[in-house]
């Protein structure tokens, strides 16, 4: 999980990550292999990114755009198979959009719309996924619903989720690891308890909050109690 | 949309039958079938059938498909509904470089002047994709459009020129500058086919990746497809499919915009649909406006690129007018405050707003709403709280 002000090089590491942006310096590797080396479509089979923004073709039907997160597993005398089928359903099962199946992108709520988009990531089947604030736009109930579902697939399906987060809480309550960047660069890394700080956050948002414990799952919460230098 | 596929090689299979039937001189079915089936039949009615109808319609189906893909390409690949190669002076361009190459190189043949149009075609494409932003970031719709059609205005101008001062150019192709399938004798339709076909191929080729790539840049590119080859194999289709319609009949606009949005209609976004219904009703569309431009001024007739024009200017100025030309899928936040309305304003898609009332109302408080749709429905990259009006694109969080 990636926290940090606006501004600081977030996105910009997450493209970094799923090699849409390839770094002036070092490289970026996966299981041990430059991304670079990876084939167009391998690369797409094993990491999948959803960006902060998407924009869907007029009239596309949510289980068309689903349909679409299989393309990396198709090749051109093998279009659409059994598999690419289950797998479907599956991510449709996983997000709860399988009811919408028929319904017009462009008629769904927010919610809807971005549990859409989850599912056509998950479609890709990749052991991989970054997501670029997943939970913007969305109310409290869809906020946590998206989490629970990441929780999800990282405790069961045993899948590793990058992703940007707002929420200070929601971030130390979800993540098993977390990073902190300020200005391009990472402040601070490791387990949510570790990362969150009065001093950390000071430094990197600069705001004043004090830090207590979450009682229910004892991980740290964060109360702001104004910015760093004013009253 | 298997069963619809079967249908629009129906409503094909009876536009070919009509362009073979009808014309200045009606000729029955009957008689249209014995000229096709029968070698010794010679009569004027065969004659006619044989040696003008048949290659007009084979070059009305051929350049009808060429056009119908050529606009879903490169609607596809601008994602731009009002791309088609006749507006964006693709087939203007082709038309220059053949009538130059008459002109200059003294290329009579089909055989020699179709390269001239294929180079034509992908000289313009590029200039105005260049000029439209396609290659960069700053790309819109109205801006590609205006770009096509000030490229088209000055390459038609240039070839007019040519057709006046030249005797050979305007001998060669005197019904060239509106377009026209008649008068065509079959070695011309022969040599453009194959370049058409392939042209055909790639499009059908290039479908899933059109899919994926509809779903945005990056988005296309975390999915494993290569935005450039992609685009680049595009643009080699597009210039065989609109340089070989060009070569063959002259520039002809609207059918290559108004085929994808029939078929949009019929077939919705996916391309693997999308492209086979287009290339079909591209044909049907260029072949039909044939046909009825033969009989609404019986015993003249009206070339078919004003038949296509007249036909699809409506077409186009619809297009333009209903949809939004741009439009955001997901959600975005603004820092903007909402209107106390929210997104239910509906004000400047409402059909109760009087043109020229001023800026659109909120249906609902009656202030002004044109704040309120802008801010919910300008597309996510070009919204985050930034000054709208001034066209910056500000992002949500200055791009973290």
């Amino acid at each position: 999980m990636v926290i940090g002000p606006n501004a600081c090089g977030k996105s910009t590491l997450l493209k970094a990550l799923s090699r849409l942006l390839t770094p002036r310096k070092g490289t970026v590797t996966l299981d041990g292999r430059a991304v670079r080396d990876f084939g167009q479509k391998e690369f797409a089979r094993a990491l999948a990114l959803l960006p902060q923004s998407s924009q869907a073709p007029d009239g596309i039907t949510v289980g068309d755009l689903v349909a679409r997160g299989r393309f990396p597993h198709q090749r051109f005398l093998r279009q659409w198979s059994v598999e690419d089928e289950a797998v479907v359903e599956r991510a449709l099962a996983a997000t709860g959009v399988a009811d919408l199946v028929n319904r017009g992108v462009d008629e769904l709520s927010g919610g809807q719309r971005q549990r859409a988009w989850l599912a056509m990531v998950l479609a890709q089947d990749t052991d991989v996924l970054i997501l670029d604030e997943p939970t913007t736009f969305l109310d409290i109930a869809h906020q946590i619903e998206v989490l629970d579902l990441c929780e999800a697939l990282h405790q069961e399906g045993g899948r590793t989720i990058v992703a940007v987060l707002h929420d200070l809480n929601q971030a130390a309550r979800y993540a098993t690891h977390l990073v902190a960047m300020k200005g391009g660069r990472v402040v601070a890394q490791g387990a949510p308890k570790d990362v969150i700080t009065e001093d950390l956050v000071a430094e990197v948002f600069g705001v004043r909050a004090q830090i207590s414990t979450e009682p229910v799952t004892g991980a740290p919460l964060m109360i702001p109690l104004g910015l760093v230098g004013r009253p | 949309m298997a069963l619809g596929l079967g249908l629009a090689v129906i409503v094909l299979a009876l536009a070919i039958i009509a362009s073979l039937a009808w014309g200045t001189r009606s000729i029955a079915p009957s008689a249209v079938w014995d000229a096709l089936t029968s070698p010794e039949a010679t009569g004027d009615e065969a004659l006619i059938v044989t040696t003008l109808r048949v290659p007009r319609t084979i070059l009305g189906v051929v350049a009808g498909a060429a056009l119908g893909a050529a606009g879903a390409l490169m609607q596809a690949i601008t994602r731009n509904p009002l791309a088609e190669p006749g507006i964006l002076g693709v087939n203007a361009g082709a038309a220059a470089a053949v009538a130059a190459g008459i002109a200059f190189a003294g290329a009579t043949n089909i055989g020699v002047y179709m390269w001239f149009a294929f180079a034509g075609a992908g000289v313009a494409a590029v200039v105005v994709y260049a000029i439209g932003g396609v290659f960069g970031n700053n790309g819109s719709v109205v801006r590609l459009t205006l770009a096509g059609a000030a490229v088209a205005v000055v390459l038609s101008s240039f070839t007019t020129a040519l057709l006046i001062n030249y005797p050979s150019v305007f001998d060669v192709f005197r019904y060239w500058d509106v377009g026209t399938i008649q008068g065509r004798d079959l070695s011309i339709v022969a040599a453009v086919t194959p370049a058409i076909v392939v042209g055909l191929g790639l499009a059908l080729a290039l479908t899933p990746r059109l899919n994926v790539m509809a779903l945005g840049n990056e988005m296309g590119r975390a999915l494993g497809a290569n935005p450039r080859t992609t685009v680049i194999v595009a643009a080699i289709a597009v210039m065989l499919l609109a340089g070989g319609a060009t070569a063959a009949a002259g520039p002809l606009a609207f059918v290559g915009l108004a085929a994808p949005h029939l078929a949009r209609a019929v077939v919705g976004a996916d391309h693997r649909w999308l492209l086979p219904y287009s290339i079909l009703l591209g044909a049907v569309l260029l072949l039909g406006a044939d046909v009825i431009g033969r009989v609404i001024a019986a015993p003249a007739e009206l070339q078919s690129g004003i038949m296509t024009a007249i036909i699809g200017g409506p077409v186009f100025i619809a297009i333009a007018r209903r949809r939004r030309l741009a439009k955001h899928e997901r959600p975005h936040a603004c820092r903007r405050p909402p209107h106390p309305h929210g997104p239910t304003v509906r004000a400047v898609e409402s059909p109760r707003r009087r043109r020229g009332a001023g800026p659109p109302a909120c249906h609902r408080c009656g202030r002004g709403a044109r704040a309120v749709h802008r801010h919910h429905h300008r597309p996510a990259a070009r919204c985050g709280g930034g000054d709208l009006r001034a066209g910056r694109p500000a992002r949500r969080d200055g791009g973290a």
